[in-house]
């Protein structure tokens, strides 16, 4: 009888902690989007849809160069004649290209001198976001390239960049400014023929952030952009275009939010970087756009090209992302490895829940000889997302003694998410040495109960496991990031245990 | 190439009206003939034949052999090697009954040897059964020609319990230059619960053969049965080999599926495994070895469907010469297979300046219960080997033969027929030495 009382208060408390567990789940499960607010901006809003009259539009708002129109219609022509791709591990429905807008500007009079005479609602958003922009900036040591919806509002720290020769500025303003050096590097990485998205991008791309780091300068802070969609179905066209001149070094980071929209709102970015000799290139990204809600409707479609060149030798480019927002993320950071002795690195984490989809993964071209790749990759689908990791290594003929290791590892959290991995390794010379290795697991109901014993809650026994899964990349982050990234991976992953 | 891919669709059409000698019901072969009209080759805008393109295939008008004379010495020379098995000789897309062993015979064991131009109607509706369930995931136009087209093939059943220790030896074996020979047999093997086959199927010719061989396999293995196949492709360099392989496993049931390519100037094997039941386990074991400017391609696809299943591949690549290599394998574990151990491996060596590698180990998960990994690797011999070897005195060009022989023998070691593993140890000794161009 008192073994039987016994019992039965322990499946009392049991039963208590697991609806504990549920409360608590459930509670974060319908946490709202953290950043879902629409800034109330007048916008400066051109009619809706594409044609060659709109691309001329927004050449001619942007008062360009001959040749920028040109190069715009040049792109549009050709995007003309192509057609969607469908080859990813994607399904979603087509988009009416015809049904956006093109160009969105918060509405100005003239432009601001200085941050006292920006739209205090703009600075309120971000406040909201958390981008250092007044004394914080100076703390934090962030130049910010603030971008809302296509034209950058403001630009901090150009001063003491100046000094060293540092060009840190809005891609529409290097344009006016800087012809020369747009002229000679916009589309040498990835051309306005490239694919469907960075051909679009190439025609009516609105703003982004361009950098350059004169020779023999080494960037003494993280320039940072934060990217927001604001407007409501406005397609986001960001291009940036980053040179690392000879034995330069800059380290760039990437952060995006959205607020919530039911309507899936596109983003085809193009992002271009180039390392001449000796230079090094490190390019970070955490991406938390509004990933739709938990029955799958809204959410970002994220189709972005980014493409970087170790053109010199002994140069270096590496790619940073932890991706756990949007609908649809579908990108492949790449490396085209040409100077002798130049090195890519790819580390991703890529986190999907709910009915989010992730394809990605990056290239590597090993052209130069005795260039190396390495490739971490760190897939993390729950709910009833699917993530895949699509990669290509190769090395061409003439590339001696190239190195390639890949490490794509998967895990999966509930058994209605997809884990995929599709690597492509196409070698062409004998002296390479390519190895891809991948695996996958699932979070333990083992390591999940001995945490569990030790007073750990199961919430956080699994935002434990998985940032230690997630540890290689997040390393390479710049420790604000870093914080922001893990505090990220939790919020978009709990709620998907249980 | 629109133009040769025209002429060589209306051949196949052509062929189908005016023969008559067909072994499928008419009906079945229709259906694969109107596959074929419509179907197109696959081109390289097709992932799964991204790497191997087709024209120089398809350049060549194939047409068929009337049934030759040979020179009983050259099949002899051929089954000598696996004398404690039942041969069954094919020549030229033909079966000769003179050289091979009286099937009938075999039926007293429990296993019903039939050729489908010896079958009754009612079981040519059993094995035009087992080839409708086969569903490919890549339903390429070779299959539909090779069954629009069928002329002989094998119809194995073996009855419940039964253990067969002598293995087959399917001998399949090209004579004719000048024309190329089309070759195309259709195998379906059933094994009734409980049953035991062993079976090797080799691809061979004499010296000069000009071919297209385009066999069929289907594998129906039910509860409990094993099934072990040896494929050896060691065709003349004149010949072109696309073979597809279909094998469906009910609880428990077990596949060894073992491939050595080492011939042909173009192949391309397809397998696909389909787990219809729980518990089962299939072993996939390859080496593709290239010389000169061969083109090797071998495409897997294993499709967990079912819960508490094992599949293990493992493929190796040799590549000499110009010739080029393509590994393309995907496991697909669906969302409730769990408990899924799958593991799939491709290692190449690439022995000469101009040889390449292309690979593309695939994994699509939708279960989380499950073990699976895969890796792959290309390079060259290890420097550091060789100079170790080289410093006890052995010459570079032994130590690289040593190390590549070492590469090969993972795998063949896992053939359990004696005869068998020596005669492929054998065969792969003699091609490293006559390939002689290491890059070392």
């Amino acid at each position: 009888m008192k073994k039987e009382k016994g019992t039965m208060a322990l499946e009392e408390k049991e039963k208590k902690t697991r609806s504990d567990e549920q409360k608590a789940l459930q509670k974060i499960a319908d946490q709202d989007y953290k950043y879902g607010f629409v800034t109330d901006i007048e916008m400066e809003d051109f009619p809706k849809g594409l044609n060659e009259e709109i691309v001329r539009m927004i050449s001619a708002k942007k008062m360009e160069p001959e040749f920028m129109t040109e190069w715009r219609l040049k792109a549009f022509r050709h995007w003309l004649k192509m057609s969607e791709p469908k080859w990813p591990h994607l399904t979603y429905p087509e988009v009416n290209f015809n049904d956006l807008y093109y160009y969105a500007a918060p509405k100005k009079k003239d432009g601001p001198k200085s941050l006292d005479e920006v739209d205090p609602e703009l600075l309120a958003t971000f406040e909201k976001l958390g981008v250092p922009l007044e004394e914080r900036e100076l703390l934090a040591g962030v130049a910010v390239d603030a971008v809302i919806d296509s034209v950058s509002v403001a630009t901090t720290f150009k001063g003491k960049l100046n000094e060293m020769g540092i060009i840190f500025c809005p891609i529409s303003e290097a344009i006016k400014d800087h012809p020369e050096l747009v002229q000679k590097y916009l589309g040498t990485v990835v051309p306005y023929t490239d694919n469907f998205y960075a051909t679009l991008n190439s025609a009516v791309f609105s703003d982004g952030s361009f950098v350059y780091i004169p020779p023999g300068v080494r960037c003494p802070m993280e320039l940072s952009s934060y990217f927001r969609i604001n407007a409501s179905k406005t397609g986001q066209f960001e291009r940036t275009l980053i040179i690392a001149d000879k034995d330069s070094y800059v380290s760039y980071l990437e952060g995006c939010t959205a607020p919530m929209r039911d309507e899936n709102q596109l983003h085809a970015a193009v992002v271009e970087l180039i390392a001449l000799d000796d230079a090094e290139i490190k390019y970070s990204t955490v991406q938390n756009w509004y990933a739709g809600n938990k029955e799958g409707v809204g959410g970002i479609y994220n189709f972005v090209t980014k493409r970087g060149i170790c053109a010199g030798k002994n140069s270096k480019i590496s790619w940073t992302q932890v991706e756990t927002g949007s609908a649809i993320t579908w990108k492949y950071p790449s490396c085209i490895l040409k100077g002798d002795h130049s090195v890519g690195e790819f580390y991703s984490v890529a986190l999907t829940n709910n009915y989010q989809q992730a394809d990605t993964g990056t290239k590597m071209i090993h052209l130069g000889n005795d260039t190396r790749s390495l490739i971490v990759s760190k897939g993390i689908s729950a709910g009833k997302s699917n993530n895949a990791y699509r990669g290509l290594v190769k090395i061409s003929k003439k590339a001696e003694n190239a190195r390639n290791y890949s490490q794509c590892d998967s895990l999966l959290i509930g058994d209605q998410c997809g884990a995929h991995t599709y690597p492509y390794l196409e070698v062409e010379n004998p002296s390479a040495q390519v190895e891809h290795e991948a695996t996958t697991s699932k979070v333990s109901e083992d390591q999940i109960f001995y945490l569990n014993q030790r007073g750990i809650s199961t919430e956080d026994a699994v935002g434990m496991i998985v940032s230690g899964y997630a540890r290689e990349v997040f390393q390479q982050l710049p420790m604000e990031f870093a914080v922001e990234a893990q505090a990220l991976m939790s919020v978009s992953l709990e709620g998907s245990v249980g | 190439m629109t133009e040769t891919l025209n002429i060589f669709k209306d051949w196949v059409q052509d062929q189908s009206r005016k023969g008559s000698d067909f072994v499928l019901s008419k009906d079945f072969r229709q259906r694969s003939l109107s596959e074929v009209r419509t179907e197109n080759f696959p081109t390289r805008k097709n992932e799964e034949w991204r790497y191997t393109p087709l024209s120089s295939v398809f350049d060549r008008q194939p047409s068929f052999a009337a049934e030759a004379e040979v020179n009983p010495a050259d099949v002899e020379q051929l089954t000598a090697a696996f004398a404690d098995a039942h041969h069954l000789v094919f020549i030229d897309g033909h079966f000769n009954r003179t050289l091979s062993d009286e099937i009938s015979v075999l039926a007293r064991d429990g296993i019903a040897i039939n050729l489908l131009e010896d079958l009754e109607p009612g079981s040519q509706d059993e094995v035009e059964r087992v080839i409708k369930n086969a569903k490919l995931t890549d339903d390429n136009i070779f299959r539909h020609i090779t069954q629009g087209l069928a002329r002989t093939g094998l119809f194995i059943e073996l009855q419940k319990n039964i253990e067969i220790t002598k293995p087959l030896h399917l001998l399949f074996l090209g004579t004719q230059s000048g024309k190329t020979t089309l070759s195309n047999p259709i195998n379906v093997v059933h094994l009734n619960p409980n049953s035991r086959l062993k079976i090797i199927q080799q691809f061979a010719s004499v010296t000069a053969t000009k071919a297209l061989t385009i066999p069929a396999d289907y594998f129906q293995i039910d509860e409990g049965a094993a099934l072990e196949i040896y494929k050896l492709g060691l065709e003349s360099d004149e010949t072109d080999h696309l073979s597809n392989t279909y094998a469906q496993l009910a609880d428990a049931g077990s596949l060894n599926h073992h491939q050595y390519l080492f011939g042909s100037r173009f192949t391309r094997t397809n397998t696909e495994i389909n787990f219809a039941g729980s518990g089962s386990e299939v072993v996939l074991r390859g080496i593709y070895l290239g010389d000169k400017s061969q083109h090797l391609d071998i495409r897997t696809y294993v499709d967990h469907a079912q819960p508490n299943c094992m599949s293990d591949q493992h493929f190796r690549g040799i590549m000499n010469d110009h010739s080029r290599g393509v590994f393309n394998g995907l496991v697909l574990v669906r969302e409730h297979a769990q408990k899924t151990n799958a593991q799939q491996s491709n290692k190449n060596l690439l022995l000469s300046r101009d040889a390449r590698v292309d690979t593309k180990p695939q994994l699509e998960i939708h279960a989380d219960d499950v073990k699976c990994a895969h890796g792959a690797t290309i390079g060259e011999l290890d420097e550091n080997a060789l100079f170790y070897l080289q410093s006890r005195g052995i010459s570079k060009q032994d130590a690289a033969l040593m190390l590549t022989r070492a590469f090969a023998t993972e795998i063949t070691q896992e053939v359990k027929l004696d005869s068998l593993r020596e005669y492929i140890q054998a065969e792969i000794e003699a091609r490293l030495m006559e390939a002689q161009n290491f890059h070392v």
